[in-house]
């Protein structure tokens, strides 16, 4: 049995996407009834042309790779999709919650130090400097020079 | 004319003025080089400086930033692939790939010299013939308009990256996403699934920044430990035998007619309101890849890349002023703030400005091009510097990167949503690299799918829904049929007929 290249299953993940776009666009594209004038251009029919040539090419592209000769077992050209990839992005999503509940300020220094362990850093003197100098420039820099109001965390009484 | 010229270049060569000029270049470097913080931003929070000073000084001051942010986009575009500015979208395709083979000075100083080139070139058109470029300006309708999009994200969709469909499925997904928000034509909300936060659509900042930047650190993230320092240890090892090695003549010289050719099409889609340096920028990109002798090296570190982007994004800085001054009409956000700053300094923007403050708009364009000068000068001196960064591995560099990636999206609009955001698009920048889909039809069919969508929209209104006015307008139809040809050209360049992969 033919094994599924990489394009076909992704022409076939992003036509299923297309067409739950198609589907979503009477319930999401709310349009408030003032006469009955008619529109040449109403506000569903760009996205609608947007997913449907989406969907169409999503379409070629499976069925391109379906009938192609190659046998399917390339990765794709990005390399092989690894499951390590979700350390990185659990660690920037734990980022974002703990500056969502602690600021901005208290929450940087451990999210740097954390990365930094997990992108490879093992000298702590490289991971204390980091974790603290960065912090250290976002206030005086972003806070300070630019006068952003830096998020304060939830725990604090910051309004989000 | 001219002696309103003499009048305006005596003003302008006073010491008061070069010295606004140094600090708003300054300033503008800094804040382009910071993701997340834009010249727009930077120009509106400094606006109110320019009312209390003369418009000889005011003014020229925040044109200053404007060019200075447009160039400094581009030192973390080539260093860390986040670009500074959305115009610095195009200077990361080719610059990031240099700096990773230990070529970053060589990258900045090309970036440099291109930026100044197409600016001084816009400004020089700017200053002698912006009457007759207006004069063609004023000839594009909603019509056109929709036919110069479609030849833009047709030459970019099937000009970059190596698959026609990829290209055409990235740029189709980015028309999708700007459809999200409020209707441009009515304003009723679209796929906001009862979010308030994205009533005003998805930010293009945080989309930028983690398509870029984010899935670059996941990217790295997602190597073994070993695979890392195995490359740190190359790009160190290369760092080390090219060292900080300058750009040569020869190769400035290499890159000389497509310089010249980015200038001019940056010059013309700059007197163009609303098409900006983006698209320019992907454009002259696009253009240089198909005219070069070395199409294959386009994405992998080809100076011709950096300069085609770089002058492209610089090259509009000049023409932009042209539908302003000479009609009122600013064509994007800066140019939209510069109306405000002119108005105070009682100077209405228009046909008669020239007529009645002639001497004091010629000592602007001609601050203008002082600031060339003074970019070149700061830029030269600082570069050999700034490219060190270039040499700290990444496990150093993306902590850092990541902490300015999340405050630096939420300074735009002091929104955390903007941070979520910018998170689902560094997945989704993760997937798009990790399957050879070009980010770059994505980008700008994004950025651009407001104003396409509007002037579908008001063509068809205007035409009662016949979309034949497409065809019949001249201007129209033959930006069509080019954006057919290029379809067309691309598919056959990459056909397994024509020998091709």
């Amino acid at each position: 049995m033919k094994r599924f290249h990489w394009e076909t299953w992704v022409g076939l993940s992003v036509l299923a996407i297309s067409l739950t776009g198609l589907a979503l666009i009477p319930s999401q594209v709310l349009l408030r009834k003032v006469g009955e004038r008619t529109i040449p251009f109403p506000p569903g029919a760009f996205p609608f042309l947007a997913l449907s040539l989406l969907a169409i090419l999503a379409a070629l592209m499976a069925a391109r790779s379906w009938f192609s000769p190659s046998s399917g077992r390339e990765p794709p050209p990005g390399g092989p999709l690894r499951p390590r990839v979700l350390v990185p992005v659990a660690t920037f999503a734990l980022y974002i919650f703990l500056v969502e509940w602690f600021g901005m300020l208290p929450a940087t220094p451990v999210a740097v130090a954390l990365f930094a362990f997990q992108l490879g850093v093992r000298d702590w003197r490289i991971i204390a400097l980091l974790a603290l100098l960065t912090p250290l420039f976002i206030w005086v820099f972003f806070g300070h020079f630019l006068g952003v109001v830096l998020p304060e965390g939830r725990l604090s009484g910051g309004d989000f | 004319m001219w002696a309103q010229l003499g009048e305006g270049l005596l003003l302008s060569l006073r010491f008061d003025v070069l010295a606004v000029l140094v600090i708003g270049m300054l300033l503008g470097i800094v804040v382009g080089g910071l993701p997340g913080l834009t010249a727009a931003m930077a120009v509106a929070v400094l606006l109110p400086i320019s009312f209390f000073v003369e418009p000889v000084l005011g003014i020229p001051f925040l044109l200053a930033i404007t060019k200075g942010a447009i160039f400094g986009g581009s030192i973390p575009a080539i260093l860390i692939n986040t670009p500074g500015t959305g115009a610095a979208a195009a200077t990361v395709l080719d610059g990031y790939p240099l700096a990773q083979q230990g070529k970053a000075r060589k990258a900045l100083e090309m970036a440099l010299y291109s930026s100044v080139i197409g600016d001084t070139f816009s400004d020089l058109v700017t200053i002698f013939i912006a009457g007759a470029i207006a004069a063609v300006a004023l000839l594009v309708g909603p019509p056109e308009y929709f036919a110069i999009f479609v030849f833009s994200f047709a030459i970019i969709s099937c000009v970059t990256g190596r698959s026609v469909i990829r290209g055409l499925m990235s740029a189709a997904l980015g028309l999708f996403l700007s459809s999200v928000g409020l209707d441009p034509l009515i304003g009723v909300r679209r796929f906001t699934f009862g979010s308030v936060d994205l009533t005003g659509g998805i930010s293009f900042i945080a989309m930028l920044i983690g398509i870029f930047a984010l899935s670059e650190i996941f990217f790295y993230g997602e190597r073994t430990r070993e695979e890392r320092n195995a490359e740190d240890e190359q790009r160190l090892t290369t760092w080390r035998a090219e060292g900080n090695e300058p750009l040569t003549l020869e190769e400035f010289k290499s890159c000389g007619r497509t310089i010249s050719r980015s200038a001019v099409v940056g010059t013309v889609i700059g007197a163009i309101p609303g098409l900006g340096q983006v698209v320019s920028a992907f454009v002259s990109y696009a253009l240089a890849q198909r005219r070069s002798r070395e199409p294959e090296r386009f994405g992998k570190g080809s100076l011709e890349g950096v300069a085609a982007a770089e002058t492209g994004n610089n090259a509009v800085n000049g023409s932009s002023l042209i539908p302003l001054l000479s009609f009122g009409i600013p064509g994007d956000i800066v140019t939209a703030v510069l109306f405000a700053a002119f108005m105070v300094q009682g100077l209405r923007p228009g046909p008669r400005l020239f007529e009645e403050h002639g001497a004091i708009v010629y000592s602007i364009l001609i601050a203008m091009l002082l600031c060339n000068a003074l970019m070149l000068i700061l830029g030269r001196f600082s570069l050999r510097y700034v490219a060190q960064i270039a040499r700290f591995p990444k496990k150093v560099v993306f902590p850092v990167v990541a902490a300015f990636c999340v405050v630096g999206t939420y300074a735009l609009n002091n929104s955390f949503f903007d941070v979520k955001v910018m998170l689902v698009f560094g997945a989704v920048g993760y997937f798009l690299r990790k399957f050879d889909f070009p980010v770059a039809p994505l980008i700008i069919t994004f950025i651009l799918g407001k104003a396409f969508e509007s002037s579908l929209g008001q063509s068809l209104i205007l035409g009662d829904g016949d979309p034949s006015l497409f065809i019949l307008r001249p201007i129209s139809l033959v930006f069509i049929l080019l954006a057919a040809g290029v379809v067309v050209w691309g598919a056959r360049r990459r056909s397994p007929l024509a020998g091709d992969e």
